[in-house]
């Protein structure tokens, strides 16, 4: 330690343990649970498993809900992206392009869901839901989620279209393009960054909600995060670190294959006022 | 020569004071007619009221004999060419120029050939495979324009094309805009604030004011014969000498100087400008007058001689009010 205090320079030293400290918070959790995973057998208040195995996964692969609930959620996730998509996108672009009355007040109300607590809404959807039998149903959970991925939807891709010169949706026109046209070859290609952001959110976020799916879903709908509450409850630790790397591998994957669009430049143009 | 742009009564209103009001205009088969006037004097109201991007208020616009007015930008045989901002940035130069054809299903053999021979044209060849990040502002100013003639457009819009340019691009674009339409047999309408650009492609100049029309006529017409003082102002260079409740309009190089001992004017400064001399003469505080000297005639005049003006040509105008 004294050989490395000297050797790195006291500034260089602090910024070191800096570093370590930050690996530690963001990446310990992380390894922990990895190896609880595959821990065969682990007794509290060791770090480390005493031995190694895949006893656990096998017994959560086993378990028919818990694969269900893994299915439950993909398809959720993609239904909501989609849907989201479909409302968002024309609503976004005509924020980013026509001056209306009201213009600001709608891009604001779209975070008015996100500016209030989630369990008080929830709570609210709840009540209507039950009268209109949504409660326990697919679209019910889709229409949280949807609700909650809404900002991020409109407000990304918003500011993807304003990049989008309007000489060069004009230019499209005056080639001879419809405007259904232009929108599809011109200005959704080159607002693709932004679109695939928000999406990539959208998805992610529908993967991890728990709170909405579990007051509006339960007791037909399950999904991973939501399973995992009951999972963490009744089964060891270990039972749990394995379902929360299975609920892991879709986000990981995703944010490997689209990392090139995640540019915080992409982020902010949506968030300017 | 056959009319091949017709304009009736065109209005088009933004609000209460901005906008073009019963504009007639009538534009000639291979004709280059420029849209002249300062920034806000409705040019590019009326070009984009061709061009089908304002829906106009009243009045017919007739390209080839038909009424265009109601149509879809899409529907127009117009092509149009922006100030900047023209080309797609995700698509290449080749996809680009493609774009249109395509839409309407030409077959690939011959759009292949056609973007061929309008790169040649605009002295592009070779850029296909580009993306127009890889370009100059002024190559993508001429893919543009080659993008928009691919189609075969009836009527060619130009935008203030050149505008964003620096000013020896500009003027070698202007040349080049002049040589692409007399080989290809354009009829084009031109808009720019730029008065010198406007004398040196068009070959018809409509001088705009406010939403009016000042004066239609060709560049020498307008340059000799200015109708209003508007327009002896904008175009060209103008001195104003008030007298007797009328005011006189002298070009700078319609006055000639003349040595004299008990002249009324005094050679207040010189200067330079290459190809000729330019020398502000002082009668008093007020009243200046610019005069443009050949080299040679320079020669004879220094700052501080008392000089007499005669005046080659001079025209009437009311006074200022």
């Amino acid at each position: 330690m004294k050989r490395l205090y000297y050797g790195l320079g006291k500034r260089k030293f602090a910024e070191w343990i800096l570093l370590a400290v930050f690996v530690l918070f963001f990446y310990g959790p992380l390894f922990n649970m990895l190896t609880l995973s595959f821990a065969g057998k682990y007794e509290y208040p060791d770090v480390i498993p005493q031995t190694y195995g895949l006893k656990w996964w096998d017994y959560i692969l086993s378990k028919g809900q818990m694969l269900e609930s893994i299915t439950t959620s993909l398809l959720l996730a993609v239904v909501v992206t989609v849907i989201s998509l479909l409302i968002c996108l024309p609503a976004a672009y005509a924020i980013a392009r026509y001056q209306f009355k009201g213009r600001s007040f709608v891009r604001l109300s779209f975070l008015l869901t996100n500016a209030f607590p989630k369990m008080g809404i929830y709570t609210a959807m709840a009540v209507i839901f039950y009268k209109l039998n949504l409660i326990g149903t697919f679209t019910g959970v889709v229409l949280v989620h949807v609700v909650n991925t809404m900002m991020f939807m409109v407000w990304i891709p918003s500011g993807a279209f304003r990049t989008v010169h309007i000489q060069q949706e004009e230019s499209a026109r005056d080639a001879g393009a419809s405007a259904l046209q232009v929108f599809f070859k011109i200005t959704m290609p080159m607002a693709w960054p932004g679109i695939v952001v928000a999406s990539l959110y959208t998805f992610l976020g529908s993967m991890e909600e728990a709170q909405g799916s579990l007051l509006i879903g339960l007791p037909n709908i399950h999904t991973m995060p939501s399973e995992l509450y009951g999972i963490i409850m009744s089964f060891p630790d270990t039972a749990g670190a394995v379902f929360a790397v299975i609920l892991l591998i879709p986000s990981v994957l995703l944010l490997i294959v689209f990392r090139k669009y995640l540019s915080a430049e992409a982020l902010s143009s949506g968030f300017k006022m | 020569m056959s009319e091949k742009l017709i304009i009736e009564n065109l209005t088009k209103k933004f609000g209460k004071n901005e906008g073009v009001e019963n504009i007639n205009l009538s534009v000639k088969e291979h004709e280059l007619l420029t849209l002249l006037g300062p920034s806000g004097c409705g040019k590019t109201t009326i070009l984009r009221a061709i061009g089908g991007f304002n829906q106009i208020d009243s009045g017919r616009i007739l390209l080839d004999g038909k009424e265009i007015q109601n149509l879809q930008p899409e529907k127009r045989p117009t092509g149009m060419v922006f100030q900047s901002y023209n080309l797609w940035p995700h698509m290449t130069v080749y996809e680009n120029m493609a774009f249109g054809m395509q839409i309407r299903k030409c077959p690939k053999e011959q759009i292949k050939k056609e973007i061929k021979k309008m790169l040649e044209l605009v002295r592009m060849d070779g850029s296909e495979k580009k993306y127009p990040s890889q370009l100059s502002g002024g190559q993508q100013q001429r893919i543009a324009i080659a993008r928009a003639l691919v189609l075969k457009p009836s009527l060619l819009l130009l935008d203030e094309p050149f505008s964003a340019l620096d000013a020896k691009i500009r003027g070698q674009m202007r040349e080049e805009l002049k040589r692409i339409q007399r080989e290809a047999g354009l009829t084009v309408i031109f808009v720019t604030h730029d008065q010198e650009e406007a004398m040196a492609i068009s070959d018809r100049i409509a001088v705009m004011r406010r939403g009016y029309m000042e004066q239609v006529g060709k560049p020498e017409e307008i340059y000799d014969h200015p109708k209003t003082r508007f327009v002896a102002e904008f175009i060209g260079e103008m001195n104003f000498i008030e007298e007797n409740g009328s005011s006189f309009a002298v070009r700078p190089e319609d006055v000639t100087l003349q040595h004299d001992q008990n002249g009324k004017y005094e050679i207040f400064q010189m200067m330079s400008l290459g190809h000729y001399t330019q020398a502000i003469v002082k009668k008093s505080e007020k009243e200046m007058l610019k005069v443009f000297l050949e080299k040679d005639q320079a020669k004879g005049f220094e700052t501080g001689n008392r000089v007499n003006c005669i005046f080659d040509r001079q025209q009437e105008f009311a006074a200022r009010a």
